[in-house]
């Protein structure tokens, strides 16, 4: 059989398993270099639907989009947030670049406003990033629409649901796993022994678990250090603290 | 001297097309004026005469002739609050606006040249109509009641189309000879005078030319002449101007009570054509409109619509009046509604350009966020600031446009990304604090204290924490009497 053609296999729409897919357009760089060497499209995808399945809210979730948000392509056109689980707090925001002029927060009453402001905010095309919350189920249709909003109108969407729709089917280009735990984190060495993770405990440290994604079928998890949290003080004083204040309880009490 | 172009805008029948404004089918219509012990059908629609009703007709052999016959009566202050309306909005097409009988003159030869010739500016003039509901007919004169009678002219049913072709005059040097065939009843002549001069076969402008001058005066009245003389540009024809009203407010009546929302939005995109015209002719937008829907006499529901950004964009208010119509409830059903608007502010609309620009896209953001505030209401579609506070519930607001302060209150601590408002009360079991498990403080205190100046004391330690399942929380002891600990935010 003959070869293919080179001119053929350099089609942007021709990939083949094990390739990595030819970049039109590079994504938004995720600011993990990691990650980013792991998404076909060395980042976040710039016109499809990303899907990020977490249960707990302060493992370093969202901080994982923030330096996207940050982004200098991003901060000028805008980031909006659909159902946040709580209110996002400014001065966190603006310390971690993002353009608070540029930033629009919705808190629907209910789950379906919330689904249709997602499609509303994600078909307008006049945000870079649109981020949305999703508590409840949701059908296949629904995040088709989803999927095809961003699409057709270039924007980057993210939606938030809990781990247990990964056994749903999806028709989000890409779909990631974040999980954190503390003993896991002692396990993965290598990460570990890198030059400035040794104080890994205290920095943020997300596992991101590559479920889906156009391309090769997903590698090994991955360890960021997300910066949602920097830590100043030492922890000998804190303890001291503490130690301080349990006795000032216990007088309290009695 | 340069010669006076004007426009006449003829509404035909505008006591039918007043009745007819808000009403979708094409139902019978007549309306009714005379003594009240025997009203006459003033005028009728097609639908009504193709049932044979016809004008000056007794109403009781009208609605003998046609059952479901709707007949209103005339109200001739509508009629003028219509050709006020059509005034203003044509005001954009020329300062010199000046209202007639049935009609709406306009003098054009000074913005001739802006809008591109006379055939360009008469389909604006069209469109404007068009855009207010109203049916034009147009005529165009070097003096205004020669515009008006060509106007007439055109109206007439028997004319055939190169007879109404005819019936118009740019040029001076041509009026007298195109108006000699223009029938005298057109004129707003005594009946009895129209009469007479028809019986002497005196029908035409012509015929009457033909006669003698001071025979005509001393036989009928010099109010012929008169007329006559300010047609062919003999004599001044002064008109008073049309000022635009100071504020905008319109009202329609539906013809049938309706119950449906979305059947409202028909009148309702007509009342806010109209608000774009009398904003377009005074170079102003609006950010504040002001609905209200009537149910009878006395009930009635409000609705505001509310835009982030001054415009004057007609689709844009649409989309976000039929999302509140979508989520209004409407108590009962509707037999008219107004639109009104008290303020307005200075507007400069944007240049369009081909590339896709900042001032686009903002204008883009912002209907965007006006139509998810449109559904989801304005106090769940907001933006967020930072506030120079030092205390962390003060440290942030809601936005207001363009309001950015700089803040150094927090500048190098660890703020978490979401915060608990209020903050949630933590409880302490065996000397541990919990929240999804036991919490280990990591790092801290940051003591955060006083405001005594507004009434909003603070006194607090905050410290980090993590529990058993990773999540990093913000926590504080409050130095109070109390001494309780609580959550007040998530690191993410």
């Amino acid at each position: 059989m003959q070869p293919l053609p080179d001119e053929l296999l350099k089609h942007p729409l021709i990939w083949r398993v094990g390739d990595r897919p030819a970049l039109a357009v590079p994504g938004i760089a995720s600011g993990f270099t990691e990650l980013d060497h792991e998404l076909p499209d060395r980042g976040w995808p710039r016109a499809a639907l990303t899907e990020l399945l977490c249960d707990a809210v302060g493992i370093g979730e969202v901080s994982l989009l923030l330096p996207a948000m940050a982004s200098a392509d991003v901060r000028g056109k805008g980031v909006i947030w659909i159902a946040p689980p709580y209110l996002p707090y400014a001065p966190a925001l603006a310390a971690a670049g993002v353009d608070l002029q540029k930033l629009l927060i919705v808190r629907p009453a209910t789950a379906a406003d919330a689904l249709w402001a997602a499609e509303q905010a994600m078909r307008a095309g006049v945000a870079a990033m649109v981020v949305t919350w999703l508590s409840q189920h949701v059908e296949y249709a629904m995040l088709r629409r989803l999927q095809l909003a961003c699409s057709t109108a270039e924007c980057s969407g993210f939606i938030y649901r809990a781990s247990s729709a990964v056994r749903q089917a999806s028709p989000a280009l890409l779909r990631l796993a974040l999980t954190r735990s503390c003993n896991a984190l002692t396990r993965s060495c290598d990460v570990l022994t890198r030059p400035g993770f040794e104080n890994a405990v205290q920095r943020d440290l997300l596992k991101v678990q590559i479920i889906k994604r156009r391309g090769m079928n997903a590698a090994q998890p991955l360890w960021l250090a997300t910066t949602g949290c920097r830590i100043n003080a030492p922890l000998s004083s804190v303890k001291q603290a503490w130690f301080a204040m349990d006795e000032m309880v216990s007088s309290l009490r009695a | 001297m340069a010669s006076n172009l004007w426009i006449a805008l003829f509404l035909p029948d505008l006591s039918l097309q007043v009745a007819h404004r808000g009403l979708i089918k094409d139902l019978p219509l007549a309306i009714s004026a005379g003594p009240s012990n025997r009203p006459l059908v003033f005028s009728a629609n097609h639908a009504a005469q193709r049932c044979g009703v016809q004008c000056e007709m007794a109403l009781a052999a009208a609605r003998a002739l046609c059952t479901e016959l709707i007949v209103l009566p005339r109200e001739p202050l509508k009629e003028q609050a219509a050709l006020r309306q059509l005034a203003t909005g044509v005001y954009s097409l020329s300062p010199n606006t000046s209202l007639a009988h049935q009609a709406v003159l306009i003098e054009v030869s000074t913005t001739l040249r802006l809008f591109g010739g006379l055939p360009a500016l008469l389909k604006r003039a069209r469109a404007i109509g068009r855009a207010l509901g109203y049916r034009l007919i147009m005529g165009v004169g070097p003096t205004p009641l020669a515009a008006w009678l060509f106007a007439q002219a055109r109206a007439l049913p028997a004319l055939s189309v190169e007879q109404k072709a005819r019936c118009g005059c740019q040029d001076f040097a041509q009026l007298s000879e195109c108006l000699a065939d223009l029938p005298l009843r057109l004129f707003d002549w005594p009946r009895e005078t129209l009469d007479t001069l028809a019986s002497l076969a005196v029908t035409r402008v012509r015929d009457v030319l033909a006669l003698p001058r001071d025979g005509v005066i001393k036989r009928f009245s010099a109010l012929l002449i008169g007329d006559l003389d300010k047609a062919l540009g003999r004599a001044a024809d002064p008109r008073a101007w049309f000022a635009p009203p100071d504020q905008f407010f319109t009202r329609i009546e539906l013809p049938a009570e309706t119950h449906d929302a979305q059947m409202l939005l028909f009148p309702l995109r007509r009342m806010l054509s109209e608000l774009q015209q009398f904003l377009l002719a005074r170079g102003a937008g609006a950010d504040a409109l002001a609905v209200e829907f009537e149910h009878g006499s006395s009930a009635r529901t409000p609705l505001t619509i509310n835009t982030s950004e001054v415009t004057r964009d007609r689709l844009r208010w649409e989309t976000l009046m039929r999302e509140r119509l979508d989520k209004i409830a409407l108590s009962a059903s509707v037999s008219a509604l107004s639109l009104r608007v008290s303020s307005w502010r200075a507007y400069t609309p944007v240049n369009a350009s081909w590339l896709p620009d900042r001032a686009a896209q903002a204008s883009a953001w912002h209907t965007l966020a006006d139509r998810l505030a449109s559904r989801l209401g304005a106090a769940q579609v907001f933006g967020v600031r930072v506030r120079d506070d030092h205390r962390p519930e003060l440290a942030w607001a809601h936005s207001e446009q363009d309001t950015a302060q700089r803040s150094n209150a927090a500048a190098g601590k660890a703020r978490p990304l979401w915060l608990l408002e209020p903050p949630r009360a933590l409880a302490l079991q065996a000397q541990r604090l919990r929240y999804h498990g036991d919490l280990q403080l990591v790092a801290g205190p940051e003591r955060i204290e006083t405001g005594w100046w507004d009434g909003q004391p603070a006194r607090r330690d905050y410290f980090i924490a993590r529990n058993t399942l990773g999540e990093l929380v913000w926590i504080y002891r409050d130095l109070g009497e109390r001494a309780r600990w609580y959550l007040h935010g998530l690191f993410s």
